[in-house]
């Protein structure tokens, strides 16, 4: 059974939120919900300042907090580590999006139009027929994308269509997907990287999702350095 | 730079609940303890608002939910979830507390009084479902380690206090309709309103220092949240609000009620006093809930601008 994961490259990031923008095409999300949302801030004192892009999804905890405060276990973890919720079980109390350390839950109150009195677009009519209302939804590494892509013998990670929309619409090639218990896989040689950290990890969670820091020397991945896959 | 904004995910409805089902526990701990003080009949008072406040609370909790109608779900995951702990908690004051308000009326009331170690025993399962009530929501919201100002061992004993102070405020303004419409004698309550004012002295002074301990226990550890409430967008309410309204003015009444030794069961100070508790005890749940914001994202970056450039 593999384990999903992402690298996200700050390096390479431009902030261009190609990411949050093909999430909302893939996904058809209401106004105010961006399962994949890119939060901007500057650091440092003049003359010393940098702006931090940092793209972010729901990081797919090994421990997610959102699971075990659930009261209805709407909310599961997938035995590849996939973390989602079970529309039909969720009744709405939002603890959840209380529990959540990077605010990558959203409560989906009605599914409004984007254009006012003008009424649905045909496409978010199509798009919000997969939303039940009163209920929190969350990015789920585009399950969907992964189960279809895999029924057709394809490689999540590799081929474009097996492969989570944020990633293959990056046009930075910023984002790495692949099977974090494979330690031949490209997500797995860059986690492997000294430098490669999780978000905030004095929560315990334990985030399937990572990042590489935007400061330093671009070095290409060698083998030596890779030894089973885990840090 | 953007400046920080309140945690909004549980609003006012959740702020509503936590205040009325402390106050209604906070009036049951109030009951049972006077009851077993010796006063019946103002027990039976504190109870008969206590009980029903924490059924009534539990509206706002469903009115709150994205399914209200499955609300009754919310009990399967009782092994790790504080919420599906909380239901069976608050369903245990309910059917506790409703029992023995059943066994007053008539033709039950006879059982009680024949039988007093079942009314021990229902008084004290009713006590013990009481302070879980109280304290349970502290630790509901005390969990959240991601929420540095909420994950705190003082919340649930700011909680309880609160809870009892705000139930002891209810009990006052309860007090002079119960004994109207059930025809008690004002007299008899007044000594027990009496006691509850120089108790409530002391939980305001403990809930006082309770306050300042937790602030200076977040103060380090939550930064934002701390700011947020004393000097952000909160600071009004916190200041003028819940200090002012909720803790100064109830305890000026208590004072001078102890201190002149006056009857103050029928007094409009003592009215005004439970009107303050109950809105201090409203606006500190609020304000709790609100500061409750997350902790920043860490990015690290080993980042070396050249100087000047």
């Amino acid at each position: 059974m593999p384990r999903w994961g992402m690298v996200i490259d700050l390096l390479k990031c431009i902030g261009c939120y190609g990411c949050q923008m093909s999430c909302k095409a893939e996904h058809a999300t209401p106004p105010g919900v961006t399962l994949a949302r890119v939060e901007v801030s500057e650091t440092g004192t003049y003359p010393n300042v940098t702006r931090v892009n940092l793209p972010l999804l729901c990081m797919q905890c090994n421990n997610p907090p959102c699971e075990s405060v659930c009261p209805t276990k709407a909310t599961q973890q997938r035995a590849d580590g996939i973390v989602w919720v079970d529309e039909e079980k969720c009744i709405g109390c939002k603890y959840c999006m209380i529990a959540c350390p990077y605010g990558a839950r959203y409560f989906v109150e009605d599914t409004n139009a984007y254009f006012g009195d003008q009424g649905l677009t045909p496409y978010e009519t199509a798009g919000y027929a997969h939303h039940r209302p009163g209920v929190v939804q969350k990015c789920d590494y585009c399950r969907h994308r992964l189960d279809d892509g895999m029924a057709k013998g394809l490689v999540p990670g590799v081929d474009r269509e097996a492969t989570p929309a944020c990633v293959i619409n990056c046009m930075a090639k910023a984002r790495f997907f692949g099977d974090l218990d494979d330690p031949t896989s490209e997500v797995s040689q860059l986690v492997a990287r000294a430098q490669a950290f999780q978000l905030n990890p004095e929560f315990g969670t334990d985030p399937n999702t990572h990042y590489l820091p935007a400061g330093r020397s671009i070095v290409p991945v060698d083998p030596k350095d890779v030894t089973d896959g885990k840090r | 730079m953007r400046s920080i904004v309140p945690q909004s995910v549980w609003r006012w409805q959740i702020a509503a609940y936590l205040f009325l089902a402390g106050a209604g526990a906070g009036a049951v701990i109030v009951s049972v303890v006077g009851d077993f003080l010796g006063y019946a009949v103002a027990a039976k008072i504190a109870l008969g608002f206590g009980v029903p406040a924490v059924a009534f609370s539990t509206l706002f909790l469903i009115s709150d939910l994205g399914h209200p109608e499955k609300f009754f779900t919310a009990v399967l995951h009782p092994s790790t979830s504080w919420i599906s702990r909380g239901v069976f908690i608050l369903s245990g004051l309910i059917v506790s507390g409703g029992l023995v308000i059943l066994l007053w009326v008539w033709p039950f009331g006879a059982v009680l009084d024949a039988n007093q170690s079942l009314r021990a025993a229902l008084e004290v399962i009713t006590f013990i479902f009481a302070v879980a009530t109280c304290t349970y929501t502290g630790i509901l919201i005390g969990v959240i380690i991601s929420r540095p100002f909420w994950n705190n061992p003082l919340l649930p004993i700011l909680f309880l206090v609160s809870a009892v102070s705000t139930g002891i405020g209810g009990v006052f303004l309860f007090a002079p309709v119960a004994s109207s419409v059930l025809g008690i004698a004002p007299g008899a309550t007044a000594e027990f309103v009496k006691r509850l004012e120089s108790a409530d002295l002391i939980l305001l002074v403990v809930e006082a220092l309770a306050i300042y301990l937790y602030l200076a226990l977040v103060f380090d550890r939550a930064p934002e949240a701390a700011g947020l409430l004393l000097k952000g967008e909160l600071s009004g309410l916190f200041w003028g609000g819940f200090l002012g309204v909720g803790l100064i003015v109830p305890v000026a009444i208590e004072l001078s009620a102890v201190v002149t030794h006056q009857a103050a069961s029928q007094s409009l100070a003592t009215l005004v006093a439970g009107a303050s508790l109950l809105i201090g005890g409203f606006l500190m749940r609020l304000l709790i809930l609100a500061a409750g914001i997350r902790s920043p994202l860490m990015v690290r970056t080993p980042f070396r601008v050249r100087p000047g450039f």
